[in-house]
Parts: C-alpha cells; structure tokens; sequence
C-alpha cells in the first residue's frame, strides 16, 4: 500500500481529479516523497474529506497545487484545506469553479468574492463569513443614523459589523 | 458566524452567482446577502443555523425552480420568507426546546405556505408533541417520503401511528380456523378487501429516528403498531416499500428495523416464526387475538390494551398477569389459567367493558367483590386444577347486573352462591360429576333459582343424587305455580343414572305420573329416557 501511494505520486502531473480521504500520519507521510511530486498542472477536481488531518506532508501535498491548474471544483471539508485556498493569490482561480465546498471556521476575514463568482454552480459553506449587500447596507446605514446617532450623539458610523 | 466582520459592498451589487447557482448550502453563514434576491436557477438550497436571518423575513428570497429546501433554525417560521412555489421536498430541522412554540411554528408554516400541500418528500427534526402530525400531514395528499426525528416521543405517538395504518373496506373479519387453514382463510380474506388510509395515501418511505434511543418498553409498545402500519400498507394501491426504524441511540451501528418484512420479530421477540407475524397483524388490525406464548411478552403494548377478542389457551395452568392492560376487552376465553387475586383498590378497565367471559378450567376468585357492569354472557366450565379456596371470601359475590345469559357446567356444586345475577334470562347448569348433591346443595340451587325473576330458558343437567324429585317438581309446577319466573319460555331438565336402569325407570315413570299436573302450567310437557339411562323432561310455552 505505501509503496502503491509512493509509485502515485510519480504521476502528480498527470492528474485530473484528486480524492483525499484520509492521509497517513506525519511519522509516515514523511517518507512518501511528497516534497519532490510534480505540480498537478492538469488537476480539475480536488476533494478533500473532513477526516483530514493537517500536517507538514500534507501541506507539501497541497503546494503542488499550482494557480495555474484547470480548477472546477474544489471540496475542502477540512478548515486547514479551506484556509489553504481561500488567500487572495488563490482568487483568480475561485471565480471559475463550478463547485466550491469551504469550511471557514478558520478563517476571519469575511469572504468577498461573491460577487466575482461567474460560474458556480454548486456552492456549499459551513461557517463562512459572507458580506451583505445594498439591501442590508441601506437598512444598517437607516439604523446607525437615526437610531444610534440620533440618540447618542458622539456615536460614530464605524464598523457595519453584523 | 462567528467574529464577523463583514465589509460594505456598493448599492446594487451585481452577483453573478445568482444566475448559476444550482445546489446551494450554507451553514452557519450569514445569509443577509440573500435577502431580496430571486436565484432562477437553484434547485437545492440549505440553509441550516443561519447568521443575520432578521433581514430576510423583511425583504424574503425567491427561489422560483428550487425543488428541495432545507432549513434549521429558529425561529423555524423563517422558512416561510423563502419562497420556492416548485417546492417538492422540504427538510425542517428545529432545536427549540419549547413545546409549544415549535408547535405553533409547525403548525403555522403548514397554513401559510399552501405550496407544502406538493410535498413529495418531507423531513423533520423537532421536539414537540405529535399531535401537531397527525394535523398537518392530513393535508399533505402527493407525500411519498416522510423521515421523522423525534426527541422525545410524545404519548400522541402511538395515536399518530395508528393514524397511519390502512384500515380494510369491511369488519367482517374471518373466523377462527385451525393455524394452517386460517393463515390461508385470512391471506384470501385481506387479498379480497379494498384498503384504504385517511392520511398520506401515496407514502412510499417511512422512516423515523429518535437520537436519544428509545427505550425497551417503548419499543415494545411501538413495534405492533408499526408492524400494523407496514403490512397494512402493503395492500394500498400506492404501497408503502420501507418503513425503517432507528430504535437505538444513533450510534453507527445502530442499524433500522424495517417493519415492512418479518425481521422484527427476531429482533424484539427472537422468534422467526411468520405465523406469530401474522398473528400480531391480525389482533392490530382485528383487535381479535388467539395467543400464541411467546406474544405474551408484549402484554403491556397497544396490542393487548387495544384488543376486544381475546382466546387464552395454555397447555397447563399458567399464570394469567395481563388482565389489568386489557382497556378494551369485550370477549375474553381462558382455558387452563391462573389469575391472580388483585386488589379490590385496582379498577380492571375490564370491568368497564368486557360483555362476553368464557373461563375453562381456571380460577374465578379474582372476580369477587367486583362488579362486571357491560358482561351479557358469562360462562364457567370446571374448575381450576388447584381448588380455590372460596371462603376466605365469605361475603363477597361476583356483580353481574347486565347478565343475560349465564352457563355454570361441572363448577363446585354451591358456585352460583358467588354470583349476583338477578337479570339473568337463560341458564344453563350443570353439576360437577364427581361431586355429591346433597340436601344443602340443593336448597342452595333451588335459592338461586327462585331468585332469578327474568328467566326466560332453563337448561339444567344432575346426575342422580338426592332432591332430584323436588327440584322437578319446583321447576315444572312450583315456580310456574307462584309465578317465580313471570317470563319463562322453556326449561329443560336431564337427570343422568351412573347404571341403575330402575332408578332411572322410576324418575321417568313417576315424571310421567305427574304429567297432568305439569301440564297444567306449560303449552307443551314431555318426558324421555334415552339410553336407559338419561331423563329428560322438556316444557315450554
């Protein structure tokens, strides 16, 4: 089996679709190889399941991601996979996929490229920080300045933190 | 969401997505962005624990090809601002501890929202009382898939259940026939009925789950009925393919009982026979039930407590616990039992209700001091095989004020003593052949008799023994003499001689002797001996 998944990852660059249900723990993953794989430039479905565990060989794995992959669908159960993906140099690719599954639990900064999403078909987030738009921005405005500013009068319009 | 800071966009934000997304979920996502947005394209859309839902109960969503919604979260009554006119499959998922809020939630989405009357397929998870079931899935015709998670079963459970179950065209249910020809007598009889259900007709799956387990009494009070819902169901033009249960605590290897097969009863009873399946199916869909033993175990289920026929027969005396769950009962047979004396502090509901009891061979003290208010006909045949021991209930006599017809055969000779039974229109009595009649015995007998003012037919049959004479001349001349029984129709009296033949000669010719006098108080009067043996005086009016 180990030897099997070694032979594997000789063929990174030859891979449409990348399944992840488990991986081995570090003390084994260390010494499959992954930091010398080839970038899965022809890579368009990446799934990896919530059994995942984050480690260093995992990481390795991931980096041989490359921006410029046909990425279409993306299915990060795991938040440290999510994490991964979700960085702005990750963006241009996101606005072409067809699929996008995120866990942003630990992610902070609120998601915003909604708007930029101009083939998504199937969009599935668990604790994601997703923005409002123009319907809630007027009802927030309406509220800071006629409720809190009127009464308080040092309140200031800061932060339309929900 | 959690942290959230969410940056501004400008008015009139274009989203693209909208156009594209077909399946869409979100969990613990803020879904403000959503509000007032139509997605003409989604098809599926989940929306579970949402973030900022206030803005969309004022501005709403529209989702005008979406066919499967789902929605967890409270108040639950939000699903109603998304509006899905396509919608076939709805999931509803609430973690709202209050009863009664989630009731009138429930309630409340299925009378606004008339786009759930499509439902095809219908899951949900709350914790409220079932009631709210059985009035919301009357209206829900084109449901083919219903998936329950129930917290806490509520008693309204079993009602919901028994809700569910097909009912046959007619109650004129077969009779009872020998294992191998009544298994046949009712497969032919349910192949012949139309069967029909008042709720969801076209069900296809059933499946319920309780994650917190239930418990072994509850599982045993509700497999019955989910049996009866499974096999019931089976006979619809619409018929229902599974009905899976999840009695356990949801662990994985918790695996579903399916109640539209036999497998059940390995699981509850560990028992493979199908006669005992058929047997359940039969008493929850007859209320009729001859026992087989191992079903005993189920005595406190809705079984037992919805029967109103029931047959006890065992091979040897066996200790009869079940009567207090009878709720029910209108005919009761025991042969062979023993009931247990319960206090007079305990109300038997069968008391209330039972109208017809047949007791073989099986003890009758549990019945004195009691008054059995519905009973028409009670029947006692022998004794029990351990003697009771009447007289520490000296005093004490079984009420039967609605009894109409009365058999007493082969009892200890002063049983009738017990009874109080004065509406009693026919009898029919017969003396224990192993016990002596002496003069006692028949005062006692000739007592109860006289006291017997609305007898219309009496059947009584004695060995030879002492008073025979007098108790003749009584029923044939003296009872009719002083108008004892003003309504009398006939009357029959056997007396059986061991093997004196003279003996016998002698009663008959001195019955004929008095034939004139007799006749005097009846239309017709005639003697008979038959094998030498047996007298018998027969009169009517």
């Amino acid at each position: 089996m180990f030897a099997a998944l070694q032979n594997s990852l000789a063929s990174t660059s030859q891979w449409n679709e990348l399944t992840v249900s488990s991986f081995p723990p570090e003390n084994l993953a260390c010494q499959l190889g992954v930091q010398v794989a080839n970038p899965m430039n022809v890579l368009k479905v990446l799934h990896i399941a919530t059994e995942c565990v984050n480690s260093p060989s995992f990481a390795h794995l991931l980096n041989h991601v490359p921006t410029e992959a046909p990425l279409c669908e993306l299915k990060l159960h795991p938040p440290f996979a999510s994490t991964h993906f979700l960085q702005p140099h990750w963006f241009p690719v996101l606005q072409n996929l067809t699929v996008l599954i995120v866990n942003g639990r630990d992610i902070h900064e609120p998601f915003v490229l909604l708007p930029t999403f101009t083939r998504l078909q199937t969009f599935e987030a668990d604790r994601l920080r997703l923005p409002f738009y123009f319907i809630l921005f007027y009802f927030i405005l309406f509220y800071f300045i006629f409720f809190v500013g009127g009464r308080k009068g040092n309140a200031s319009c800061t932060s339309p933190i929900l | 969401m959690h942290h959230a800071r969410l940056p501004f966009y400008e008015p009139n934000t274009n989203l693209p997505l909208l156009c594209t997304l077909r399946k869409l979920q979100l969990r613990a996502c803020s879904v403000q962005w959503m509000a007032g947005r139509q997605f003409p394209c989604l098809e599926e859309c989940s929306i579970l624990l949402p973030r900022h839902w206030e803005v969309i109960q004022q501005y709403g969503v529209q989702l005008p090809f979406c066919t499967k919604l789902a929605y967890h979260g409270y108040p639950m009554t939000t699903a109603q601002y998304f509006h899905v006119p396509e919608m076939r499959a709805m999931h509803l998922r609430s973690h709202d501890c209050n009863e009664q809020r989630v009731y009138q939630h429930l309630r409340h989405l299925f009378r606004v929202n008339r786009r759930t009357y499509n439902l095809t397929t219908l899951h949900l998870a709350f914790q409220c009382s079932e009631q709210v079931l059985m009035k919301v899935v009357k209206y829900l015709i084109p449901l083919q898939e219903l998936n329950l998670s129930i917290t806490h079963p509520s008693p309204s459970f079993q009602q919901f259940l028994e809700s569910l179950a097909a009912k046959p065209s007619t109650d004129e249910w077969p009779g009872w026939y020998s294992w191998s020809k009544y298994h046949e007598r009712w497969g032919h009889w349910c192949s012949s009925q139309t069967w029909h259900v008042n709720v969801l007709p076209h069900l296809k799956l059933l499946h319920i789950r309780c994650p917190k387990g239930f418990s072994q009494s509850e599982r045993l009070d509700n497999f019955p009925l989910l049996r009866a819902i499974g096999w019931t169901r089976a006979y619809l033009t619409s018929p229902l393919k599974h009905l899976k249960v999840w009695e356990g605590r949801g662990s994985m290897d918790d695996t579903a009982v399916d109640y539209t097969s036999t497998g059940y009863l390995h699981k509850h009873l560990g028992i493979s026979s199908t006669k005992h399946d058929l047997t359940i199916v039969r008493a929850i869909v007859t209320h009729c039930l001859a026992i087989a033993c191992p079903l005993l175990a189920l005595y406190s289920t809705a079984l037992f407590r919805q029967l109103r026929y029931l047959e006890l027969t065992w091979e040897s005396n066996y200790e009869i616990f079940i009567l207090p769950y009878l709720e029910q009962i209108e005919t009761l047979k025991i042969s062979d039992g023993s009931i247990p004396e319960y206090s007079l502090n305990l109300d038997l509901p069968l008391t209330h209700t039972l109208q017809c009891l047949e007791l073989r061979f099986s003890t009758t003290s549990w019945m004195l001091g009691r008054t059995f208010k519905a009973l028409r006909e009670f029947m006692i045949f022998g004794p029990p095989d351990e003697p009771e021991n009447h007289s520490r209930h000296e005093g004490r006599q079984v009420d039967l004020p609605a009894c109409t017809s009365l058999d007493v055969m082969y009892c200890s000779i002063d049983y009738h003593r017990f009874l109080s039974c004065s509406n009693v229109q026919i009898l029919r009595w017969s003396k224990h052949p192993f016990q002596t009649f002496d003069s006692a015995a028949f005062n006692s007998l000739h007592h109860f008799l006289f006291n017997l003012s609305r007898l219309q037919h009496l059947d009584i049959s004695f060995p030879q023994g002492l008073g025979i004479d007098s108790l003749i001349d009584f029923v044939f001349c003296g009872a009719p003499e002083h108008g004892v029984w003003r309504e009398i129709r006939s009357v029959e009296v056997e007396i059986r001689f061991n093997y004196s033949s003279s003996e016998a000669s002698h009663l008959f010719d001195q019955a004929v002797g008095h034939q004139q006098r007799y006749e005097k108080w009846w239309k017709s009067f005639t003697v008979t001996k038959t094998y030498a043996t047996i007298v018998n005086t027969n009169a009517s009016m």
